[in-house]
């Protein structure tokens, strides 16, 4: 936001003083805000930015003649600070709920831009209403009616509609605080919203049936027909706004009131009631407008970074169902409502591929990880092995005879003295201890973990169920203690992953997420330079091996690589464990890996993930 | 309890009409006042023991309409915060300026007549917004603009609270929902149609 911009300049006493005004309103305490002659010419008047810092532009006001309510417009960013969004964390929270209520409403929409439009309304929407309500409170003394407060005269200045506006979020955003600001009817906008955009039609270009070879002909004439008649369905759905600006507006003035605290969880709600008003202009195939000054001063476009989209991803608010849009019937539970027609396959949350598309300024290896170990997290438990049992004593014995070089400690003197003498080694006794059961323990586990990465196996960006078993089961091994070794391959010479065990969770999964997307060829010279020469296990030392492929995994029996066709064989024989995690319908691997002494669990979509992992976890406790 | 619609068509019957009550309406107390009022109401006028007949014989010298419905809580509850209301001004302090005069009684129906069918009186003192509703509703029907706004201005924001139309917007767009669900329906029915009847070219 800085680029360009005109240099800032120091406060003068009159600004200071607005300044001081408006902190003294909110009871806070901040840096000071750099004012900025000119910079509404590149973008908005004033906005606020994290760390928390406001920037004004004040030429703005006084060319519109409100240089008096400069200290409105500073309360108005210092409401950003102290109410919504108030945290970095929470403005990117309150853009993924926006972005939620876009996939079920606007499923072919670009999430990114829509969301940040909604957020930026809706905490605007707060801070507005919790300003006038500030304002109003410490004019009372004074008498001032509602237009009279400052934020009210600048949103008249700001807000109202433009001529000639077909924005109807728009519309309904200047409704909002009409009702909220108990402004008359027509202060904002028209007494009616614009009429609502014509749904672009869909055409398809059809080949004369006379072109269809005549065997398909007649399959052909009923495909086209089941096609009319969904698109005309598809028509009349279209045609069945669900949006009613009137009433949404009173629906938004309510979840303001009600959400006016929590703005994270009042933004799931928000996001229901407009985001179809975005699916409708996307429909249209036209762009709100919004209003004369843009809609909103949220400038902080720094991306989200790896730890935070950990903190997102893993908000319950976040997980939870989108609540029902409240003009939708109460009684229509069971009906499939708007969502149906549109709803991701997977719930409410956001799939991988649009969760990467909300935030695809940040790194997507940042954003695959978080997003599977959200994912995963649900179903991680603490995997342990049984450990060497170790014999316990405690459990008294018989009387034994105490002799001379006997350590001293054990002579048990009350059973000595009965005898009423001490004659070492004559009348000396001690008592012995027997051992009790042994007690059952459990151990850490090291795992090495192998993931076909090749192109027949799913991008893990489009939701893979390998690297969903993979995460799971490497962060369960962690959780109880253990280490792991994750590696990916695909084709000859595409190894990539760790050289050693580690405890570093976003180490792994960056290994486990790696994708090649090539040939399937498994790393046999790797796998048997890594277990040559190694002792045998025992109780003591244990070695679990777990690979997940699909039906290309028959390269690791030698298939395609006969210098290397008993590696598998023999390595297993310095194995506890090697298990086999595959997406292999046909089961082409079965016989292959059962001559190797090789376990096979079957793994087909992303929900059969944690059932592959909990015979995995039986399969490496013992 | 009484059906909302016949308290609502006794309301039509007594209020006299909307306009008018508009036209007379000159400057009165502001609304935080009288909601604020409102928000006071002592629990003895509020307990179904105390006869509305008594009471507004009491408090007015005169008959309510609403009396003809005391059986009806709602009704009941909503009469008595009138009548607090009007009693308050020898009770606590007059309004600026007073409210006492020849609407008071229909503005007690008010509240017992036309919003107490359709807002609980209970939502008066819990919720912000009805308790807003309610005062406006009473300073119309009592002859007055609230303090700092015309006719307009208060016209329209009592419309924009009005639980009434609310309620009538809420149901229409309940029916728009639920036909949006049927055709939602419909769609996934042809769509898994147009899934049957796809064929291989092979």
């Amino acid at each position: 936001m800085t680029h360009d911009l005109p240099a800032s300049v120091p406060l003068t006493p009159e600004t200071r003083a607005a300044w001081e005004r408006a902190l003294a309103l909110w009871r806070v305490q901040l840096n000071d805000p750099e004012i900025r002659p000119g910079a509404a010419a590149h973008g908005a008047p004033a906005w606020f930015t994290f760390p928390p810092a406001v920037t004004v532009d004040p030429v703005f006001l006084a060319e519109k003649g409100l240089s008096d309510e400069l200290w409105s417009m500073f309360a108005h960013e210092l409401g950003h600070h102290v109410l919504a969004p108030g945290t970095r964390i929470d403005s990117l929270k309150i853009t993924h709920q926006m972005a939620r209520a876009l996939a079920v409403a606007a499923p072919g929409m670009d999430p990114e831009a829509g969301a940040r439009r909604l957020s930026n309304m809706w905490t605007d929407l707060l801070v507005n209403t919790r300003l006038a309500q500030l304002q109003r409170t410490e004019t009372a003394a004074t008498g001032a009616n509602t237009t009279g407060l400052g934020i009210v005269r600048l949103g008249l200045a700001l807000y109202p509609v433009p001529d000639g506006s077909q924005d109807r979020l728009w519309w309904l955003y200047c409704r909002t605080y009409e009702l909220l600001w108990q402004l008359p009817t027509g202060t904002l906008c028209a007494q009616e919203p614009p009429p609502r955009p014509q749904p672009a039609i869909e055409d398809e270009v059809l080949v004369p049936l006379a072109q269809i070879p005549e065997r398909h002909r007649e399959s052909e004439r009923l495909l086209r027909a089941a096609k009319a008649e969904r698109r005309r369905v598809a028509a009349e759905l279209a045609g069945a706004t669900a949006t009613d600006p009137p009433v949404d507006a009173v629906l938004v003035a309510e979840a303001v009131r009600s959400f006016l605290n929590d703005p994270v969880s009042g933004a799931a709600q928000f996001g229901v009631i407009t985001a179809p008003y975005l699916a409708e202009q996307t429909g249209a195939g036209t762009r709100g407008e919004g209003g004369p000054q843009g809609t909103g001063c949220g400038a902080d476009d720094a991306p989200a970074t790896a730890e935070e989209l950990g903190r997102i991803l893993a908000d319950q608010r976040m997980r939870a169902d989108l609540p029902r849009h409240p003009g939708a019937a109460p009684d229509s539970t069971e009906d499939t409502g708007d969502t149906a027609e549109s709803e991701p396959a997977g719930g409410q949350r956001l799939t991988i591929a649009r969760t990467l598309e909300l935030y695809r300024d940040s790194d997507e290896d940042a954003v695959l990880a978080a997003w599977y170990r959200t994912e995963a997290a649900a179903w991680v438990r603490p995997y342990t092995r049984t450990a060497p049992a170790v014999p316990a004593g405690g459990i008294p014995g018989p009387v034994e005879l105490w002799e001379t070089g006997d350590a001293l400690a054990d002579l048990d003197w009350p059973l000595t003295m009965r005898s009423g003498v001490v004659i070492p080694g004559v009348t000396t006794r001690r008592r012995t201890e027997l051992d009790d059961d042994p007690l059952p323990q459990e151990t850490s586990i090291e795992l090495d973990l192998y993931i076909d990465s090749s192109g027949s196996m799913v991008h893990p960006r489009n939701g893979s169920p390998a690297v969903l078993a993979g995460t799971i089961l490497a962060l369960s091994v962690l959780r109880g203690g253990g280490r792991v070794r994750a590696t990916s391959f695909s084709g000859t010479g595409e190894v990539a992953g760790m050289d050693r065990f580690g405890r570093d969770p976003k180490e792994i999964i960056a290994a486990i997420s790696l994708f090649f997307g090539r040939s399937t060829s498994f790393p046999l010279d790797l796998y048997a330079a890594r277990y040559a020469g190694l002792p045998p296990v025992s109780d003591d030392v244990q070695r679990h091996v777990v690979v997940l492929s699909d039906d290309g995994l028959v390269s690791m029996f030698g298939v395609g690589n006969d210098p290397f066709a008993g590696v598998a064989r023999s390595v297993r024989d310095s194995l506890t464990t090697g298990t086999l995690v595959l997406m292999d319908t046909r089961h082409r691997v079965a016989e292959l890996a059962e001559e190797a002494g090789y376990q096979v669990v079957y793994l087909r979509t992303m929900a059969d993930a944690p059932a592959a992992c909990a015979t995995l976890a039986e399969a490496l406790h013992g | 309890m009484a059906d909302a619609k016949a308290l609502l068509a006794a309301w039509s019957t007594r209020s006299g009409g909307e306009a008018e009550a508009w036209a007379r309406a000159r400057p009165g107390p502001s609304v935080e006042a009288i909601a604020t009022r409102i928000s006071r109401v002592p629990q003895a006028f509020l307990d179904e023991r105390v006869s509305l007949v008594a009471l507004a014989g009491d408090i007015l010298g005169a008959p309510l309409s609403a009396a003809a419905f005391e059986e009806d809580a709602r009704v009941r509850r909503g009469a008595a915060v009138g009548l607090w209301l009007v009693a308050s001004e020898g009770l606590v302090e007059p309004f600026a300026p007073a409210i006492a005069g020849a609407w008071t009684a229909l503005a007690v129906d008010a509240l017992a007549l036309r919003l107490a069918p359709v807002v609980d009186p209970a939502q008066w003192l819990s919720d912000d917004e009805r308790r807003v509703e309610a005062a406006r509703t009473f300073l119309l029907w009592c002859g007055f603009v609230p303090l700092g706004e015309d006719r307009r201005t208060a016209r329209s924001l009592l419309e924009a609270c009005d639980s009434l139309a609310r309620n009538r917007a809420l149901a229409k767009a309940y029916e728009g929902h639920r036909h949006r669900a049927d055709i939602a329906r419909k769609l996934e029915e042809a769509r898994r149609k147009e899934a049957a009847a796809r064929y291989s070219s092979e």
